[in-house]
C-alpha cells in the first residue's frame, strides 16, 4: 500500500481530509423511517427491524449484481451458471477458468494444511513491499519482513517482530528527496507480543473479540458459514461499505487474501473461500504461471472499476497454498509508468518449535 | 392510558435522521449506518418518557444514543477506517497533469492519512472529534451528548486536531475522560 510522507498540517488542511474522509451520498431514509414507524405503531419489538432491512438490501444487491455479470458475460469467455442452494444470491455467471482453478485449490486442501501440535506454534513470514509516495518527488518501495508466531493455544503468547531488509526499489525520485529518517524508521514498535495476540490495549482480542474475514478471532471461527455460498454472503457483506458495490467486489479479494495471509483459517474454511471467490464479478486469472519470490502460482486478479489500480493474490493450486499478493498501477499516474508493482507480500507457514526461533526454511 | 410515542420520535426522525445518518456513514459506512441509524431510534422510542427537554436538545440527546450504540461498533469503524485507507489508495489520474485530479488524489493522501492515524485514537477523542467535523453539534451539545463537561471536550479536541495535524502525532489509544 502507498502511504503518506508526513508533514505538519494547518487546520484548514486538517478540515479539507476531515471533509474528504467523511464525504458521501445524502441518504434516502423513507424507507427506513417506513420500517421504523410501522413497527412503533404496531408495538413491535424493536430489535428486529435493522435485520430484516438488511435482508432486503441484500436481496436487492445480489439481484444488481447478477444482472451486471450477465452483461459481462455476453463479450466475454464467461459461461456457466451455478447456484448455492444455501446463499440468498441469484444464480450468479462465473468464470469457468477461474471456478476450475480455485476449486482445484480447495480440492486439495485438506492434504497439505498444516496441523500445530501442541506447545509448538505456526510460523507466518511475510516479505513484504511496501511503497511510500509524495507525488512527482519521490516514490520507492520498501522490503519488510513480519514474522509472526501463533501458539498452539491462542490463548498462550503470540509474538511478531518486525523489520526492514534495507532494500528499496526507486520508482522515482532519490534517498535526498526523503524527509530524514523516513527510509530507517519502522512505523511501529520492532517486537510485539501478547497473549490471544492483543498486541496492545487496541489490539484484536484473537480469543474473544467477534472477529472478521481479515481477523479470524476463535468466535468468529466457530461461526463462520461452512458452505461456500455462506462464505461469498459473509464476504460480501464484511466488503459493502458504502452501500453500492463497485468498491465491494476489490474489497471482497482483499478482505479474502488478508484471512488467507493471516494463516488462521482451517482447511475448510479456506476451501469455501476459495469456492466463494469464483463467483466475485469481474475476478480474473492473471497468469497460469506467476513467479513470485521463486515460486510459482496462478494469479488471480481484480481491476478497480473506477479505472484505477489491480490487485492479485497468487495460489499454488495444486496444494491450496496461498503464496501472496500484488498491487499494480494500471495506467500511467504521472511520472509512474502503468505496470508499475506498487505493493508485494510473499508468506510462507510453517510449524516452529519455539516462540522467537524461526524454522529452518522459514 | 400511556401517550404512543410514535409520534414525537417520528417528529425527530423527521428533524435529525438526516444528519444523524451522514455522521454515522462517515463512520461506518452507509451498509451499517441504516442499521444504528434504526437503532438509535428504536431506544429514543423505548427511552422516550425519560427524555427532559429541559435538560438538553433531542438532537444531542439522539447523536449521544447514536455514539453510544457506535461503541458496539468499535471494531468495525476500525476496519472501516482502515478499508478507507487502503481503498481511497487505488485511485489514479485518467489524464496525467489534470489539476483537478491531481487535487483529488491530494485530498486522497490526505484522507487515508487521517483514517490511519484515526484508528490509533482513544474512542472518547474520536468521538469528540468526528462529532465536531462531520455533525453540526455545537462544542456544548457534543458535551452534552456525551455527558462531559464542556471544558474536557474542548480540551481534547484541540490536542486531537494537534495530533492529527502533527507530522509526528501522539495519538493516545488509552481510554480515559
Amino acid at each position: 500500500m502507498i502511504s503518506v510522507p508526513r508533514a505538519e498540517w494547518t487546520d484548514e488542511d486538517l478540515d479539507l481530509a476531515l471533509a474528504r474522509l467523511g464525504a458521501g451520498p445524502e441518504p434516502d431514509l423513507s424507507r427506513l423511517r417506513a420500517d421504523l414507524l410501522s413497527g412503533a405503531r404496531s408495538n413491535q419489538p424493536a430489535e428486529v427491524q435493522p435485520g430484516r432491512q438488511v435482508s432486503r438490501r441484500r436481496f436487492l444487491r445480489r439481484t444488481g449484481l447478477a444482472a451486471g455479470v450477465a452483461a459481462a458475460a455476453a463479450a466475454a469467455l464467461i459461461l456457466p451458471t451455478v447456484q448455492w442452494s444455501d446463499s440468498t444470491q441469484p444464480a450468479a455467471t462465473v468464470n469457468a477458468a477461474v471456478a476450475q482453478l480455485l476449486n482445484r485449490a480447495a480440492d486439495h486442501i485438506k492434504s497439505t494444511d498444516l496441523h500445530v501440535p501442541a506447545g509448538k506454534f505456526l510460523y507466518i513470514r511475510e516479505d513484504a513491499w511496501w511503497g511510500a509516495i509524495e507525488q512527482d518527488k519521490y516514490f520507492y518501495v520498501q522490503k519488510n519482513v513480519l514474522e509472526t508466531w501463533v501458539p498452539a493455544d491462542w490463548h498462550d503468547e503470540w509474538l511478531q517482530k518486525r523489520r526492514f531488509t534495507g532494500d528499496i526499489k526507486w520508482i522515482y525520485g532519490t534517498p535526498a528527496d526523503v524527509p530524514v529518517g523516513q527510509l530507517t524508521t519502522l512505523p511501529g514498535p520492532a517486537v510485539m507480543h501478547g497473549a490471544c495476540g492483543m498486541w496492545s490495549s487496541d489490539s484484536l482480542n484473537m480469543c474473544s473479540a467477534p472477529g472478521y474475514w481479515s481477523g479470524p478471532t476463535l468466535p468468529w471461527l466457530a461461526a463462520v458459514p461452512t458452505t461456500a455460498g455462506g462464505v461469498y454472503d459473509s464476504l460480501y457483506d464484511e466488503s459493502n461499505h458504502e452501500g453500492k458495490s463497485d468498491g465491494t467486489y476489490p474489497s471482497m479479494l482483499l478482505n479474502a487474501a488478508s484471512g488467507l495471509k493471516s494463516g488462521l483459517l482451517p482447511s475448510n474454511v479456506r476451501a469455501n473461500l476459495y469456492r466463494a471467490m469464483a463467483s466475485i464479478p469481474g475476478i480474473k486469472i492473471t497468469d497460469t504461471a506467476m513467479d513470485l519470490d521463486g515460486r510459482s502460482g496462478v494469479g488471480f486478479t481484480m481491476t478497480d472499476p473506477r479505472g484505477a489500480g489491480s490487485y492479485q493474490i497468487v495460489i499454488d493450486v495444486n496444494t491450496g497454498t496461498f503464496l501472496g499478493e500484488r498491487s499494480l498501477m494500471t495506467q500511467q499516474d504521472g511520472r509512474t509508468p502503468a505496470g508499475t508493482e506498487t505493493g508485494r507480500t510473499s508468506v510462507y507457514f510453517s510449524i516452529a518449535d519455539k516462540s522467537g526461533h524461526s524454522p529452518a526454511g522459514g | 392510558m400511556r401517550e404512543q410515542p410514535a409520534e414525537p420520535v417520528a417528529a425527530w426522525f423527521d428533524q435529525h435522521a438526516a444528519p444523524l445518518h451522514r455522521y454515522l456513514s462517515a463512520r461506518v459506512g452507509t451498509h451499517d449506518a441504516d442499521d444504528l441509524v434504526a437503532q438509535t431510534f428504536l431506544i429514543a422510542l423505548r427511552r422516550h418518557e425519560t427524555f427532559n427537554p429541559a435538560l438538553g436538545e433531542a438532537r444531542a440527546w439522539l447523536f449521544g444514543i447514536a455514539t453510544n450504540e457506535l461503541r458496539h461498533h468499535h471494531r468495525k469503524e476500525l476496519r472501516y477506517l482502515r478499508a478507507q485507507s487502503r481503498m481511497l489508495a487505488v485511485e489514479v489520474p485518467t489524464a496525467s497533469g489534470d489539476e483537478r485530479v491531481v487535487d483529488r488524489l491530494d485530498a486522497d493522501a490526505a484522507a487515508r492519512r487521517v483514517a490511519a492515524d484515526l484508528r490509533l485514537m482513544s474512542a472518547v477523542d474520536r468521538d469528540i472529534l468526528l462529532l465536531n467535523a462531520w455533525s453540526d453539534l455545537t462544542l456544548a451539545q457534543i458535551a452534552l451528548a456525551l455527558d462531559l463537561p464542556p471544558g474536557t471536550v474542548r480540551s481534547r479536541l484541540s490536542r486531537a486536531r494537534q495530533a492529527l495535524r502533527s507530522a509526528h502525532p501522539q495519538l493516545s489509544d488509552e481510554e480515559s475522560s
